[in-house]
């Protein structure tokens, strides 16, 4: 079974008593340690279709199984702890904790889970030193370029160790250089510490960096899923898991 | 599972005005619920204290409890001494005090020069002997010495009582037509008697031309023994008296100031409505911008109530802070200050009940003021939230 899997995801809104579905009938199969990109015109449904596998939004129709879990069917509060373990998110806006550090704002994560202040310090420690943005662990968001808070927010993604990393938009309000630096952070968190990876671009470039592209158009995939994959590279075999941050943290 | 909690600190620190506003504006909220709780405080305590448990009242039956109406023969002291069982007796004087309550305009000398335009002062008199520092034993003279011909001794908020700057020993009032020298200055915490000027109560009798007294004052040996006193009066009914215990006299009095004491706490709630509306929106002027980041916190993984408490948790250092200022404002220039009514004048009274009630305000609008704005940023979907800029 395939690590996210997603069989008939159907999201419709009501708008001014008319309904639309942003997302169609949708079957999906993501499987462990993939790097996908998921293109689309605005408005197509990608950050639902995030938002749906992070447990944060509900499908009106159909079955998210993410790591055997039935997503859908967690109360708001267990979705919130289930989350905590399993997905990092990254914002476009990298939705950093104003009044708190970098270092601060990296431990977030941690405080959900049972752990001694060393513990956490050393994660986060190891975060941003994966993420490239141990020099500014003192630093408050506002003090931070939007490459070096997208870093931040890279490291907070990634400190609680979780299989899943789900990216919208990562480097949509980043320039080229700090663009490309966060993308290859991203390649080195697939190929060096074998997180499945979910991103969404708009940039053909950025998503060459994955092994799958889909694409989404008016709530449904452009190219059926699964079995046949899209745009540029083949659905990879499974390369062998790599070490993770938490495996390197002892 | 809580936010770190310097995340309310420094989402306060933030904003420095904003929050120093907060915390005056709660403040004084907080301050005029104390002050009306002082004030509700002080009127009770001088009106429930006032008495003591031993200490029985006779007066004229059908007075209706207004000793200021009532006459009693000069002679119903003595028959009453020769006639009851159980009055307290000391060293061969009996503790029974005849005493004349009377209500009269008093003038200071600087009314005098003022003419009509001067201010009317209503002073409340207490014609008394000797007995009455027997009987009405709270009061103590902090200055001077006891009435002499001529003179009179007052309560320390006679000058709040009837208008005045402040009266010292020495100075001069004018009622009934004559003229008083100040002999001295009384304390009697927490009772009516601090706002009545005494003085002898020949003296008195022969200012007004009354022949009678008011009424008598007795100590008893126990409380025990009032009811026996009591029970003279209902088989004497050619004496035409009534007996009631001290005590009881003057929290029946403090019964007719309910509707003031209800218009108060009135009052107090809705300075406490005012007071929590502000504390709500300024929490929601600090929460509308956050929006997205609160979303962000859920998309982590905090749970709701998680970050309601965060919430709540920043606008108690707000409230702490306003109680702290409050209570220390309170009790520095509050407690103490002299207020003057019919009965009377009393002191506001920050008293341990009245500080429980201010930091209980504090609590309630720390608590209740961030609750509507942390429920309603917390209610959106997080997928709203998050994309909100
Ligand atoms: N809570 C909601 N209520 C109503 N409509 C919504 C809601 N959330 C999203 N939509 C609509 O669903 C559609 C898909 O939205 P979504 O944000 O998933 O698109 P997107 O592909 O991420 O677009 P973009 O590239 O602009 O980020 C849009 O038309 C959007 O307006
Ligand atoms: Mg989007």
């Amino acid at each position: 079974m395939a690590l996210i899997e997603l069989r008939g995801v159907t999201k419709v809104y009501s708008k001014g008593g008319r309904d639309f579905a942003p997302l169609k009938d949708l079957d999906l199969d993501i499987e462990k340690n993939e790097f996908v990109a998921l293109m689309g015109p605005s408005g197509s449904g990608k950050t639902t279709l995030l938002n749906i596998i992070s447990g944060i939004d509900k499908p009106t129709r159909g079955s998210v199984r993410v790591g055997g879990v039935d997503v859908p069917s967690l109360s708001r509060s267990k979705a919130a702890q289930w989350r905590s373990r399993a997905i990092g998110y990254i914002f476009q806006r990298y939705n950093l904790v104003p009044v708190l550090t970098a270092f601060e704002n990296v431990e977030l994560p941690l405080l959900l889970h049972k752990m001694s202040g060393a513990a956490r310090a050393k994660r986060v420690t190891l975060a941003l030193q994966a993420a490239g943005i141990s020099h500014r662990a003192n630093h408050t968001p506002t003090e931070l370029s939007g490459g070096e808070e997208q870093r931040v927010s890279i490291a907070r993604a990634i400190v609680a160790d979780p299989q899943i990393i789900v990216a919208d938009e990562p480097t949509g309000d980043l320039d080229r250089d700090s663009a490309s630096a966060v993308l290859g952070l991203l390649t080195r968190l697939h190929r060096e510490f074998g997180k499945t990876l979910l991103m969404v671009t708009h940039d053909a470039k950025a998503a060459e960096i994955a092994q799958r592209t889909i694409r989404l158009q008016k709530g449904t995939f452009l190219t059926p899923e699964p079995g046949a994959s899209s745009g540029n590279g083949t659905r990879p075999p499974t390369p062998s898991p790599a070490p993770t941050a938490a495996g390197a943290a002892p | 599972m809580l936010l770190p909690w310097d995340y309310g600190v420094r989402n306060l620190q933030r904003r420095p005005l904003r929050t120093a506003l907060t915390i005056a504006s709660t403040t004084l909220a907080i301050l005029l619920v104390l002050a009306v709780a002082a004030f509700v405080r002080g009127l009770s305590r001088t009106l429930g204290e006032t008495g003591i448990e031993e200490n029985v009242i006779v007066y004229l039956n059908g007075a209706e409890r207004d000793l200021v109406r009532s006459q009693i023969p000069n002679r119903t002291p003595a028959l009453l001494e020769a006639s009851l069982q159980g009055i307290r007796r000391r060293e061969g004087t009996s503790y029974v005090s005849p005493e004349i309550n009377l209500s009269t305009v008093v003038k200071l000398a600087s009314d005098l020069v003022q003419g009509e335009k001067a201010l009317t002062r209503l002073g409340l008199l207490r014609g008394i002997m000797p007995a009455a520092f027997l009987v009405h034993r709270e009061v103590a003279i902090v200055e001077g010495r006891a009435p002499g011909p001529g003179e009179v001794l007052v309560g320390r908020f006679v000058a709040t009582k009837i208008g005045a700057e402040g009266l010292r020993v020495g100075d001069g009032v004018d009622f009934e037509g004559r003229h008083w020298n100040v002999s001295g200055i009384f304390a009697a915490p927490g009772t009516v008697y601090e706002s009545e000027i005494w003085l002898n109560v020949e003296d008195l009798q022969r200012a007004t031309r009354l022949e009678d007294v008011s009424c008598v004052v007795m100590t008893m040996e126990s409380k025990e023994k009032i009811p026996d006193v009591q029970a003279f009066t209902r088989t004497r009914l050619d004496l035409e008296l009534a007996a009631m215990s001290e005590r009881e006299y003057y929290s029946e009095l403090g019964k007719q100031y309910a509707p003031i004491r209800m218009l108060a706490w009135v009052m107090a709630l809705l300075v406490w409505g005012g007071g929590l509306a502000g504390a709500a929106n300024s929490m929601y002027a600090s929460v509308a911008g956050r929006t997205a980041e609160l979303g962000a916190l859920q998309s982590i993984g905090f749970v709701r109530s998680a970050l309601v408490l965060s919430l709540i948790q920043e606008s108690s250092i707000v409230a702490a802070a306003a109680t702290l200022g409050a209570s220390a404002i309170a009790l520095g220039f509050l407690n103490g200050f002299a207020l003057n009514f019919t009965q009377g004048a009393f002191a506001l009274r920050v008293d341990g009940t009245a500080l429980l009630i201010g930091i209980l305000t504090g609590v309630f609008l720390g608590i209740l003021g961030a609750l509507p704005p942390a429920l309603r940023a917390l209610k959106k979907p997080i997928a709203i939230a998050i994309a909100e800029r």
